[in-house]
């Protein structure tokens, strides 16, 4: 009888040691993952002119800020501006003549954000501050941050509050956009492509 | 010599053909079973793909001859791959990605069973009731998103136990319905209730 109940005892030991089956993520399909969001009190109509930010902010480690500038992120920058001009926005000349203006911030390493507590713009050395006052948030975003991810923000200019700050009336965080250690930028501009598909109201 | 085989082979087929006059199962008080089991959720909006990464486990006594109480504790996995799509997660906020959801529930409680025959084969009807833990994970690009819920279980069944040797172990085939009220809400995928469908092939003892 022994050896009867020795099986079963051991096969009930064996299914609780592997009784939750972990779901197959190879299936994923390893492609970019893109979230935006709006402010719903803003009429997207009501601007005329655009102006993208020829300088991607590098978030990283350093305390110092760094930027990005060369033909491959005028890249990523061209594809926003073409999706601003067939939203039937006019693009202007420097951000100081533009309604809205989007910044773009690169995700080179997590470091910031697994070090920093509270909002992750907050602080951040050479974080985007043209607009005097600063900015906020009129709509809550939160997320986890990872490497290769591009966040973008586009900014009112004509909402400036009495404490001078500038409204963020839309964003978009990308991310899944490195290929092997390396930005694949076909990715990155289908990325940016499905950010303008999801936000339909962004248009003149 | 060849007389003492000749008798020993037909005593040993006699053990084998003749109809058991001794117990079938090892205790005729109480019963085991564990199962391998296939769940198939029944429109579940988070996961609805059947799948056979379960086990059940259950015991009960036999109070009366045909009644039995007890306790059975039992686990499953439901995964389901969803394509890429465009989830609005709010009125303002939406996500494109694809994504992996994965079931994991491990009801436990009491039980009570009636078999409406004794012997070799034993069909029978049973509910089980209790609680029931529930985890609803999201995997999406790098990420998870992890909700862990508790339910009220319920569970009718019907099936039978069957042992085709005396004093050993035999077989149990059931199935089921289960109902239970974990609920989530993950990447607006809202589930209120789950309810399944299921087969149980095991072992009885």
């Amino acid at each position: 009888m022994k050896r009867f109940l020795i099986l079963p005892l051991l096969a009930i030991l064996v299914a609780f040691t592997s009784c939750e089956k972990d779901p197959d993520t190879d299936k994923l399909d390893d492609n970019y993952l893109v979230l935006t969001n709006y402010d719903s009190g803003t009429d997207f109509a009501s601007f005329d002119s655009f102006f993208v930010i020829d300088s991607i902010l590098i978030i990283n480690d350093q305390t110092k800020a760094t930027y990005w500038k060369n033909e491959n992120s005028q890249r990523i920058v061209d594809a926003f501006n073409e999706h601003f001009k067939a939203r039937g926005y006019t693009a202007a000349d420097k951000g100081a003549e533009a309604d809205i203006v989007l910044q773009l911030s690169y995700v080179s390493t997590t470091y910031y954000f697994n070090n920093t507590v509270g909002p992750w713009w907050y602080n951040y050395p050479g974080y985007w501050n043209w607009g005097g006052g600063g900015w906020y948030y009129p709509f809550s975003f939160y997320y986890t941050y990872s490497t290769g991810s591009i966040i973008g923000e586009l900014v009112d200019r004509k909402s400036e509050r009495s404490d001078k700050k500038l409204t963020i009336v839309w964003n978009t965080y990308i991310s899944g956009l490195l290929y092997g250690n390396n930005l694949s930028y076909y990715r990155t501009i289908n990325a940016i492509n499905q950010a303008f598909e999801q936000s339909p109201y962004l248009v003149k | 010599m060849k007389r003492v085989s000749r008798i020993l082979f037909i005593a040993a087929l006699a053990a084998i053909l003749a109809p058991s006059t001794t117990k079938a199962q090892l205790s005729l008080d109480a019963y085991y079973n564990v199962d391998w089991q296939f769940n198939i959720p029944l429109n579940n909006k988070f996961s609805n793909v059947a799948s056979g990464w379960g086990m059940n486990f259950e015991g009960g006594y036999y109070v009366l001859p045909q009644m039995a109480v007890g306790g059975f504790l039992s686990f499953h996995t439901n995964n389901e791959y969803l394509s890429r799509r465009t989830i609005n997660l709010t009125a303002t906020q939406s996500i494109s990605t694809d994504q992996q959801h994965q079931m994991f529930s491990l009801p436990f409680g009491i039980l009570a069973r009636y078999r409406f025959i004794e012997g070799d084969f034993q069909p029978y009807a049973g509910l089980k009731i209790g609680a029931c833990y529930t985890e609803f994970s999201n995997y999406y690009y790098i990420f998870m998103t992890k909700e862990d819920t508790w339910g009220f279980y319920m569970q009718p069944e019907l099936g039978f136990n069957i042992y085709p040797w005396a004093n050993s172990i035999g077989f149990h085939i059931a199935m089921y319905y289960s109902f239970s009220t974990n609920k989530c809400n993950i990447m607006s995928y809202e589930q209120n209730n789950l309810n399944n469908f299921g087969l149980r092939f095991g072992i009885a003892f």
